[in-house]
């Protein structure tokens, strides 16, 4: 019997090849891990019924109802609020980098995005998807519709990191593409100018919208695990450069915990929920982000 | 410096290697995919700069190795001194052993001897087989390589304890001169030594330094074959206060007693040879809390003319007992006869008193008989049955009676003759007297004057030399003295006064002697009319000087003392024979002489032999020398004895052997491998290999642990 913890890793995440059971894997193992977490009891009510359909979990079948008619309806929950969300993943090729974990920045991003739509589909919110680099390449409008699951997964698996990002511009063009306050689940490295990247969120948080930053490096580019001399490329630039490794890794955390801690204050004070994550830490950190946030606004 | 294998020098041109490695081929670094490279270009400067600096260490770090090992492997050493330049050669090799009695001293059952016995056949063994070698001990003095390493090793197991060891210094210096005959050689020379002090005293190193100096190529082996924690209690010396004893008198031994080690008791005996019995004359308890020295005295009287022997012994249980006992022989006789011409008894009493006083006399305890004769009676006297005849202020003698007494003193008499008023400058100057005067008389002359003496060797002063500064000479002034003209050839000054004037003079004439004192010993203080010359016999209450005085120059003249009766091993002994041995001696066709072993060799003689010359005494203890059996008459006899402190094993530093010789001249050792250790730092030097190896070691390890820290594997 897989643990909640299998479900939740990502290396065990990557032996699944559809997008969509990675998905449910994932929000399967966070929905039982909940028994224990401080959301137990988070409900959510549901407003009508519907057909029964095969598929459908049996637990969902309303038995009053069948009492009453003689037919197969399941409940159809819905949060005690609704809130229309937006995946936003960044297509940098930096994304697309990992060192030695199993996942890939886009890859756990993906995964991450997948089980977020499927979180929210089930809960009746409505999803969108759109990804950008320089701007933004795809959008698909948000819908709450069971089928928009698979129009979201099957965008994001077809997705390939490429080419640099301009984090502003992207979003400030999301900003404006956005009519009604909405939630975006931004996926990004941010490994670009932070001046600009921080000028852009605060645009998208200025149109009101609530944000999830999820700023995903791979696990190499936090712990600097490498031995000697290297010679390090810059992915998007080509840029490289020779260094003692050794001798360099305590600057070199030291640097990339203030990058972070910046990006902490500025979207502290933005009102911003950021969360760091590495491609070695399990989704549910940033699983029970969202939730934090879906209940804030409840 | 040199170098065992110069040619693995030139491994040190591979340190271009790694240099050319260095400039050439870098190593590649490993090129890894870096997005978040903005964080490592901010500290890149910094990085680089280190990154250089760890190239030039890894690059002096492989040079290092490279070139330390090429070093290491030319295997080089340093040779200060000698030997450096004939590392190849063949050995010249001496052993040079201490045989002197203190190597008899026993610890673990075996003495030193016996312990320099083994180490040396241990380093025999060693030596390489074309070496020559040769053996020198301290009792002989052989001076050859001998033909094989059997020959050596059988002269080294046939070492032996000799009471009559040369000085190992004079042992050494043989040693040194015969190794360094052979100038295509490794010269060395080992010693097995206890390095007592006084083996290596400051004399004996001096010499020593001296030699080596002269010969450079000759290294020292100095191997301690000392006992840990040395005890020994020992007679140190022991002197008699006569060999020769008048009849009557009493014989007084003085002993040194000398004990190193935790406190202790001994008892010391005096035993004395009586007819065929040894008996006890005395003993002692000595006590010693500490090492030091005691001295003892013993006092014998009521010996009985002729020839006594004795021993003292030493009852203590140490591991050296061959200072433990001390023989000795005394001989007494009867008192020599002096003959004192005076003018009266009157002018006699001074001297008279002084050589045989009234009390001793009738006490049979008189060092002298004597006699006094006026001077009109002294050309009837037979000079003959004199020892020594005393002439008090002479005045004019007849020339017969000068030519008497220059028989009596050329055929082997002694005569003093103490100038006074009664000489006669005219007369005295005449060819007769003049044969025993020492100079033709000036004047008289006179002032306030004393004997000044700086010299106390002559026999008749010896006895003063411990009280060099005290004699109160000033006490006995000298008013008048008569001045000589120019001193004859071969005239000896014995005592000056105080203005430089001789006031005692010697002269050899023929078989005897003449003594002349320019002032008189015969004047009476309170004289009337006849103011005394000096004050000599009675200038104090108590005038010990001028006994003293006499006393020792007539026993000088009448040769008492002159007989020695107590030798060291190996001296050669003479005895002089009275008339009467002479012709028991002739009699009985030689003599036997029995040593302390009790083994007894016959000796020819002829006829007339005055004296016996015996050269076999090795051997310590006491000889007999006989003839005629029991009742014949020659019984006389001597004794050998250690040398004084010669078994006196406090040991010198060897720091202070090193200092005067020459650190890079002399190896000490006491163990075998401490002796493997310093031949081979003579021979080959100081070798660094094994240290050069252990650094590179370090720095090959070193470079591992920069290397692998700095690329990537």
């Amino acid at each position: 019997m897989p643990t909640v913890e299998q479900y939740l890793k990502p290396e065990v995440i990557r032996q699944i090849s559809r997008l969509d059971l990675r998905a449910q894997f994932i929000v399967k193992g966070f929905m039982q891990g909940m028994h224990a977490s401080p959301f137990h009891g988070f409900s959510v009510e549901f407003s009508e019924h519907r057909k029964y359909t095969p598929g459908d979990d049996p637990k969902d079948l309303d038995w009053l109802v069948y009492a009453k008619t003689d037919k197969y309806y399941v409940k159809k929950f819905e949060a005690e609020t609704n809130i229309t969300g937006y995946l936003a993943m960044d297509l940098s090729e930096s994304m697309g980098y990992t060192y030695r974990q199993e996942l890939t920045k886009f890859e756990y991003a993906i995964c991450l995005a997948a089980a977020l739509c499927y979180l929210m589909i089930h809960q009746n919110d409505p999803v969108g998807l759109v990804t950008f680099e320089e701007k933004i390449r795809t959008s698909l409008p948000p819908k709450s519709k069971r089928q928009q699951i698979g129009a979201v997964l099957s965008i994001l698996a077809n997705l390939q990191p490429q080419g640099k990002t301009d984090l502003q511009n992207s979003l400030s063009q999301l900003a404006a593409m956005l009519r009604h306050r909405s939630l975006v689940m931004l996926f990004t490295d941010l490994l670009v100018d932070q001046e600009a990247s921080i000028a852009g969120l605060r645009r998208l948080r200025h149109g009101g919208h609530d944000v999830i930053l999820f700023h995903i490096l791979d696990e190499a580019e936090v712990e600097f695990p490498f031995d000697g001399l290297v010679e390090l490329e810059e992915p998007e630039s080509g840029q490289k450069l020779e260094v003692d490794a050794n001798a360099f890794r305590a600057d070199y955390r030291e640097q990339v915990t203030a990058f972070r801690d910046r990006f902490r204050s500025e979207c502290f004070q933005s009102g911003i929920d950021y969360v760091p994550l590495d491609t070695s830490m399990p989704f549910d950190r940033a699983l029970t982000e969202y939730l934090v946030t879906r209940k804030n606004r409840a | 410096m040199s170098f065992l294998n110069l040619s693995l020098l030139g491994g040190a041109l591979l340190v271009a290697v790694p240099i050319a490695l260095h400039l050439i081929m870098r190593q590649r670094p490993q090129l890894v995919q870096f997005p978040a490279l903005q964080f490592v270009l901010a500290r890149s400067e910094a990085n680089r700069r280190q990154l250089r600096l760890r190239h030039w260490v890894l690059l002096v770090l492989r040079c290092a190795a490279i070139g330390l090992l090429a070093l290491a492997l030319a295997r080089p050493s340093w040779t200060a001194g000698a030997n450096s330049d004939r590392r190849d050669a063949p050995l010249a090799a001496a052993f040079v052993f201490d045989s002197s009695p203190r190597m008899a001293y026993m610890q673990e059952n075996l003495t030193r001897l016996q312990k320099a016995q083994q180490e040396a056949l241990w380093l025999l063994r060693r030596a390489p087989e074309d070496s020559k070698l040769a053996v020198v001990d301290s009792g002989a003095s052989r001076m050859a390589f001998a033909v094989d390493a059997g020959a050596v090793s059988k002269q080294v197991e046939r070492l032996q304890i000799t009471p009559r060891a040369r000085l190992l210094d004079e042992a050494l210096a043989d040693a040194i001169s015969l190794v360094a005959g052979e100038d295509d050689h490794r010269q060395e020379v080992y010693v097995f030594t206890d390095l007592a002090q006084q083996s290596w005293n400051s004399a004996a190193l001096a010499r020593l330094q001296s030699i080596l100096q002269a010969q450079k190529n000759v290294q020292l082996h100095i191997v301690d074959i000392s006992a840990e924690e040395q005890q020994n209690t020992a007679i140190q010396e022991m002197s008699l206060n006569q060999n020769v004893l008048p009849l009557g008198g009493t014989l007084v031994l003085d002993a040194t007693l000398y004990h190193q080690g935790p406190p202790r008791e001994a008892v010391v005996e005096l035993l004395m040879q009586d007819s065929e019995t040894e008996q006890s004359r005395g003993r002692r308890r000595v006590t010693w809390e500490q090492s030091g020295e005691q001295q003892i005295q013993f006092r014998v009287d009521g010996l009985g003319e002729g020839t006594h022997q004795g021993r003292l012994q030493l009852n203590a249980d140490d591991p050296l007992d061959i200072d433990n006992v001390w023989h000795f022989t005394v001989e007494v006789r009867s008192p020599p006869t002096i003959l004192i011409a005076a003018e009266d008894e009157e002018h006699a009493i001074y001297l008279r008193e002084a050589l045989a006083p009234s009390d001793w006399v009738q006490q049979n305890r008189a060092r002298f008989q004597v006699e006094t004769v006026g001077f009109p009676q002294l050309s009837g006297v037979a000079f003959a049955n004199y020892a020594a005849i005393a002439l008090l202020d002479p005045p004019i003698l007849e020339t017969k009676t000068w030519a008497s007494l220059t028989t009596y003193v050329t055929e082997g008499g002694e005569l003093a003759i103490y100038l006074g008023r009664e000489a006669d400058r005219d007369s005295f100057n005449q060819p007769a007297p003049q044969t025993l005067l020492p100079g033709p008389l000036l004047q008289r002359a006179q002032g306030e004057l004393y004997f000044s003496i700086d010299n106390y060797s002559h026999p008749s002063l010896a006895a003063f030399a411990p009280y060099a500064d005290q004699v109160p000479w000033p006490a006995l002034p000298v008013f008048k003295y008569w001045q000589l003209e120019q001193l004859d050839d071969g005239v000896q000054q014995v005592i000056r006064l105080s203005d430089g004037q001789p006031a005692m003079l010697e002269q050899v004439l023929g078989k005897g002697r003449v003594v002349t004192v320019t002032t008189p010993v015969s004047d009476a203080p309170n004289a009337i009319g006849r103011e005394a010359w000096n004050l000599l016999p009675v200038g104090l209450d108590v005038p010990w000087p001028f006994v003293l005085w006499s006393r020792e120059l007539f026993g000088y003249l009448a040769g008492q003392d002159e007989d020695q009766v107590n030798y060291l091993p190996g001296e050669t002994v003479s005895l002089q024979l009275t008339p009467a041995e002479q012709l028991e001696v002739f009699r009985k066709k030689g003599y036997v002489v029995r040593g302390p072993d009790g083994e007894a060799t016959r000796h020819a003689a002829t006829a007339g032999q005055e004296w016996l010359t015996i050269a076999t005494t090795d051997l310590l203890g006491n000889y007999q020398v006989v003839a005629g059996g029991t009742t014949g008459l020659l019984k006389r006899g001597f004794s050998t004895h250690l040398p004084p402190k010669s078994t006196d094993m406090r040991a010198i530093d060897t720091a202070v052997i090193a200092e005067e010789l020459g650190e890079d001249r002399v190896h000490f050792a006491k163990s075998r491998e401490q002796i493997e250790r310093q031949v081979g730092i003579a021979r080959h030097g100081t070798e660094f290999f094994s240290w050069l190896v252990g650094i590179v070691a370090v720095v090959l390890a070193a470079e591992h642990v920069a290397a692998n820290r700095f690329y990537k594997s």
